[in-house]
């Protein structure tokens, strides 16, 4: 009998990860995930049947007389509105040249996929990242749970190894069902397009920024898995785990962001969503600047970005400490 | 602290091992300081009762739990720093038998096997072994007591081990499955394994142990061969039947022995050599139609050094305290 290494440890964990039957319904609900947002994305991208194009161009009508009647009025009233703005605010633009109705202002907007397709992954995206993490925590618990972890390690006594394989499977494992959730909602939705006659213009970029989402989500899934794992290890339950994954994302970060907006490049929920989504936008209460010199009294909303490479190395620093304090605490806990 | 015996000459040696826990604010010691000694080859019981510390200091054997102080050796190696060079030789069952309860108990093998680096072919070789060819392919969570016990003694086989622990063995088992954990290990003892066993159920390990050790409260109170030990403990109550038992009983108290009526018309005599209770009864004319010397088992010597149950607590009334500290070694 000869111990194997640390590769040969991850082989038998990843066939151990493969065999739970926790594992195929988390990717189950994946896939399912993925049929309920092409599902989503048929109805919507479906041509405007003729009865709202009807009542598009009943409302389109009664509009024009309207402007016909009032349009001057209007531009005069956007006009003031904008002046005034334009004390707090130098950069304000209403738009006040551009008011007159126009027929596809009124016409149901049928989406096509080069416009929306980002969008429509994203929809799938934040659920996998979910799934990512519940199958992370529970490949762990469900181990500790059943005490098979103490037969585990009369076999495999080396704690780091132990801990190392089953944190990275829980990382590695996640990806075939994410990948495959991820190619169902892309395959679903170009298909779901077509059908509808709603694809667009789909260019190299397109693809390439579509599939750069795509592995961002895929790295995502690895990291919430492996972070899964590791707070399976220190909580010891999965409702202890799940409860402080999904309660920090709920109620620290939403409390926090709540009352301190310009805490929320340091969120993770915030972070996360700045990766998956390339940037994250949120507002921020700021003294309103001098407007031509004149200084200003009041509060003014500004807007703010959390890049997609903020987010990206907040989470990365999560999770490298969080999996660094599981190992440390796995290598010295008593195993019942 | 003793010195740790030569190398070569125990499975297992322990000195001043000790593991406290906080149990609602309070420090609990689980094993206080033991000095244990399992010889190579045979079976070796670890006795005590319940809360002695048994489980917690296998654990401490098997690296599972990290004690507070003290030296552990497992086949000559330093335990927990050298566990993983001597683990494959050791196949341990720590109370009951944990496995995934979802996959079956040859995928339960199976992963255990390619963990280890054991040819799969052993998996099905084994679980022959056990009988449970026939039900490798259901879900753990059907078996009953006794299969878990089967798979679990399946799992330790898997490496060919030259220490084979079982903890409480037959806890929950039927009168069969008692049987068949009794045979394996007196098989595994005869194959050259050295077996160590706790357990609380004396006859259990009388039946089967070659020597013991007894624990309580976390200390060694003794430890040798069983005969050894039973021979130490001393005779036992003499069962004595004679006429006037009334008459009897007060004759052989006044010579200083023990003595309480059998509850079936006789006497048991304590204290007394069987021929010393003969020539004083005869000297008084009280003839014997019975008499049984009695013989001391390893439950007496148990509630006696351990000092729980009926027994232990009438030897601390009759001004003999439970003694600690070795009394026996082999």
């Amino acid at each position: 009998m000869s111990a194997v290494g640390t590769a040969g440890l991850i082989r038998v964990e990843a066939r151990r990860f493969r065999a739970r039957a926790a594992v195929r319904w988390l990717a189950l609900l994946a896939v399912v995930a993925a049929l309920v947002v092409v599902t989503t994305v048929f109805v919507s991208a479906r041509p405007p049947s003729e009865r709202a194009i009807a009542d598009a161009e009943q409302q389109y009508a009664f509009a024009q007389e309207d402007w016909a009647e009032n349009g001057e009025q209007y531009v005069e009233d956007c006009r003031d509105g904008e002046a005034l703005e334009r004390e707090t605010n130098p950069d304000a633009d209403w738009g006040c040249d551009d008011m007159e109705p126009r027929p596809e202002l009124y016409l149901p907007v049928q989406p096509t996929l080069a416009d929306s397709g980002p969008a429509w992954l994203s929809g799938a995206t934040t659920f996998l990242m979910l799934l990512a993490f519940a199958a992370g925590v529970t490949s762990v618990t469900a181990e500790i749970g059943s005490g098979s972890l103490g037969t585990w390690l009369t076999f495999v006594p080396r704690r780091g190894r132990v801990y190392a394989s089953k944190v990275a499977v829980a990382a590695l494992g996640v990806l075939p069902p994410t990948a495959l959730a991820l190619a169902l909602t892309v395959g679903g939705s170009w298909a779901a397009a077509t059908v509808n006659d709603a694809v667009g213009e789909l260019t190299t970029a397109w693809w390439a920024d579509l599939g750069w989402q795509a592995l961002r989500a895929l790295a995502a899934a690895a990291v919430l898995g492996a972070v899964g794992a590791a707070l399976g290890f220190l909580a010891r339950s999965a409702a202890g785990a799940l409860g402080i994954g999904i309660g920090w994302l709920l109620l620290v970060d939403g409390v926090l962001t709540g009352f301190l907006p310009q805490l929320t490049p340091w969120t993770v929920r915030a972070s996360l969503t700045a990766w998956l989504d390339d940037g994250y936008l949120y507002w921020v209460q700021v003294p309103c600047g001098p407007v031509d010199g004149v200084p200003q009294v009041g509060i003014c909303s500004a807007e703010r970005t959390v890049s997609m490479l903020h987010g990206g190395v907040l989470l990365a620093v999560v999770a490298t400490v969080l999996v660094a304090l599981g190992a440390l605490v796995f290598r010295r806990r008593d195993v019942d | 602290m003793t010195e740790l015996p030569p190398a070569g000459t125990t499975a297992v040696s322990t000195r001043g091992l000790r593991k406290t826990y906080r149990h609602r604010g309070r420090q609990v010691v689980a094993v206080g300081g033991l000095d244990l000694d399992v010889p190579l080859g045979g079976v070796h019981g670890f006795l005590g009762p319940n809360g002695a510390g048994k489980t917690t200091t296998i654990r401490m054997l098997l690296g599972l739990i990290r004690p507070d102080s003290g030296v552990v050796r497992v086949l000559d190696r330093p335990v927990p720093q050298e566990l993983p060079e001597v683990v494959g030789r050791v196949g341990a069952i720590v109370e009951s038998p944990k496995f995934f309860p979802a996959f079956s108990g040859r995928r339960n093998l199976e992963l255990l096997a390619a963990a280890i680096g054991t040819p799969p072919a052993r998996v099905d070789r084994v679980l022959a072994d056990v009988g449970l060819a026939d039900r490798a392919s259901s879900p753990f969570r059907t078996y009953s007591l006794g299969m878990k016990q089967r798979l679990a003694i399946a799992s330790t086989l898997l490496k060919d081990p030259d220490l084979v622990i079982f903890d409480e063995p037959t806890n929950g088992l039927d009168p069969a499955g008692i049987h068949e954990v009794r045979q394996t290990m007196r098989g595994l003892a005869a194959a050259g394994k050295t077996v160590l066993v706790s357990s609380h159920i004396l006859a259990e390990v009388e039946q089967v142990a070659d020597t013991v050790s007894i624990v309580t409260q976390g200390r060694l109170v003794a430890s040798g061969r069983v005969a050894d030990l039973l021979a130490a403990a001393g005779a036992g109550e003499a069962r004595v039947g004679v006429e006037r038992p009334d008459e009897a009983a007060v004759l052989l108290a006044a010579r200083g022995w023990a003595v309480r009526p059998d509850g079936a018309g006789g006497l048991l005599v304590g204290g007394a050599a069987p021929a010393d209770i003969t020539r004083a009864l005869a000297d008084a004319g009280l003839y014997l139609h019975e008499l049984a010397p009695g013989r001391a088992d390893l439950e007496q010597v148990f509630l006696a050094l351990t000092g729980t149950g009926a027994q232990g607590t009438a030897a601390a009334h009759q001004g003999r305290p439970a003694p600690h500290g070795r009394r026996a070694r082999a």
